[in-house]
């Protein structure tokens, strides 16, 4: 009987712990199935379809007074770059040492990446008045964040962010708004 | 022989001291030849006398000068209003009266050409604004200023600690991106379409960069 009993135990454990090995399994299989539409709903859709907002141009520029070994020609971008950061850095000669032309889509972070030891991330807040767009900013160095700026970007009118010093001058970032989007625009 | 009307005449004026010198002695000449006429202009003269002790012929104006001024006012006033009914034509007529001056047209052209220019060449142009800045590493000091010189806003970032002389700046050309939500992953390519570096996220949204995608 102590063993009937027992056997009549132990099916009954065994019972109960396979219908709990069954639940866990059906709640991992339901979440499993049902992911994708999860995914689906929280993701945003695509950039490709979603509103583009314009098109910037960065640029990472070493501005010194040594004269580079190599003179490149200036960047189909920006033609008088250097003329213009002359104009703000007390520096004689300014070498474009990477580039990016990154379009901008709303709801969705963009990084500009002329060099992955200086870049920044950009977020859209919509269009501005007269053409422009409302940027949220990061400027990293590296794995960290240098600064974080609300900034109305308009166009012809060039962001200069004066970074860190290397070698005998400094490194300074460059973004300008090269086109605002119709389609993109906000109210 | 005078006709009493001429005697009359005569009397009259020398009552009235009319006569010249000679007209009055001739006169005073004749009367004393006729006593009748002396007689009359005896009485004459009596009786313009006594009128003229009881008559008041001129009367003192008490605050002359104030009526005097107050008349001047009047009539200055007067001339004034005429002059304004004959250069101000009433109502609608009188706004648009300018516009039949000669100089109208040219005057207009002329403000018209200046609004242009005020608001064609003298209208700011538009410029990138910093609207606010935050550094999480409290040794940096962000500030920002447009340079007209430059024309760009320059964001001036101080207390960054300088990158050291022997690391090299890892530096790309970047001609297009693609990027991808659900991996939270961007690719950059080059103008030649070949991968030069895929950028993601990690746990704790920091960047991570796969492949090397040197070119400096």
């Amino acid at each position: 009987m102590i063993g009937g009993a027992h056997s009549s135990n132990l099916s009954k454990r065994s019972a109960h712990c396979s219908a709990g090995i069954c639940r866990q399994l059906f709640a991992i299989i339901l979440v499993f199935c049902a992911s994708p539409l999860i995914a689906q709903n929280i993701a945003p859709a695509s950039p490709a379809s979603a509103a583009k907002d314009g098109v910037v141009w960065g640029a990472l520029v070493y501005a010194s007074d040594k004269q580079p070994a190599e003179k490149a020609a200036p960047p189909a971008e920006f033609p008088k770059l250097s003329e213009r950061l002359a104009k703000a850095f007390p520096y004689k000669h300014f070498q474009v040492l990477g580039q990016h032309s990154q379009d901008i889509f709303r709801e969705y972070e963009s990084w500009v990446v002329p060099s992955k030891d200086l870049f920044v991330k950009l977020d859209s807040k919509g269009a501005a008045k007269n053409g422009g767009i409302k940027l949220n900013i990061q400027f990293w160095q590296g794995q960290q964040v240098l600064v974080k700026s609300d900034t109305e970007l308009q166009p012809n009118s060039p962001l200069f962010i004066a970074g860190p010093k290397w070698r005998d001058g400094r490194l300074v970032f460059v973004l300008v708004l090269k086109k605002v989007e119709q389609s993109g625009k906000g109210p | 022989m005078k006709t009493p009307e001429q005697q009359n005449e005569k009397l009259t004026r020398w009552l009235d001291g009319a006569m010249n010198d000679a007209e009055r002695a001739a006169f005073e000449t004749e009367m004393a030849d006729n006593p009748v006429l002396r007689a009359e202009a005896d009485d004459l003269q009596q009786l313009g006398g006594l009128l003229r002790s009881h008559v008041v012929t001129e009367k003192t104006m008490p605050h002359a000068d104030f009526f005097n001024s107050q008349i001047q006012e009047r009539i200055a006033e007067l001339h004034r209003s005429e002059a304004r009914a004959k250069s101000q034509p009433s109502g609608a007529a009188a706004w648009l009266d300018w516009l039949r001056k000669p100089w109208a047209i040219a005057a207009a052209t002329a403000m018209v050409a200046f609004g242009f220019f005020l608001t064609h060449f003298t209208e700011d142009k538009p410029q990138t604004i910093v609207l606010g800045l935050y550094t999480p590493n409290p040794s940096v000091r962000a500030t920002s200023y447009h340079s007209s010189e430059a024309d760009a806003t320059v964001l001036m970032l101080d207390g960054l600690d300088p990158i050291p002389e022997n690391k090299d700046i890892t530096a790309i050309n970047v001609d297009h991106s693609e990027t991808d939500p659900q991996l939270a992953a961007t690719t950059l390519y080059d103008a030649d379409g070949k991968i030069l570096l895929v950028m993601a996220l990690d746990s704790r949204n920091q960047p991570l960069f796969l492949g090397k995608g040197i070119i400096q």
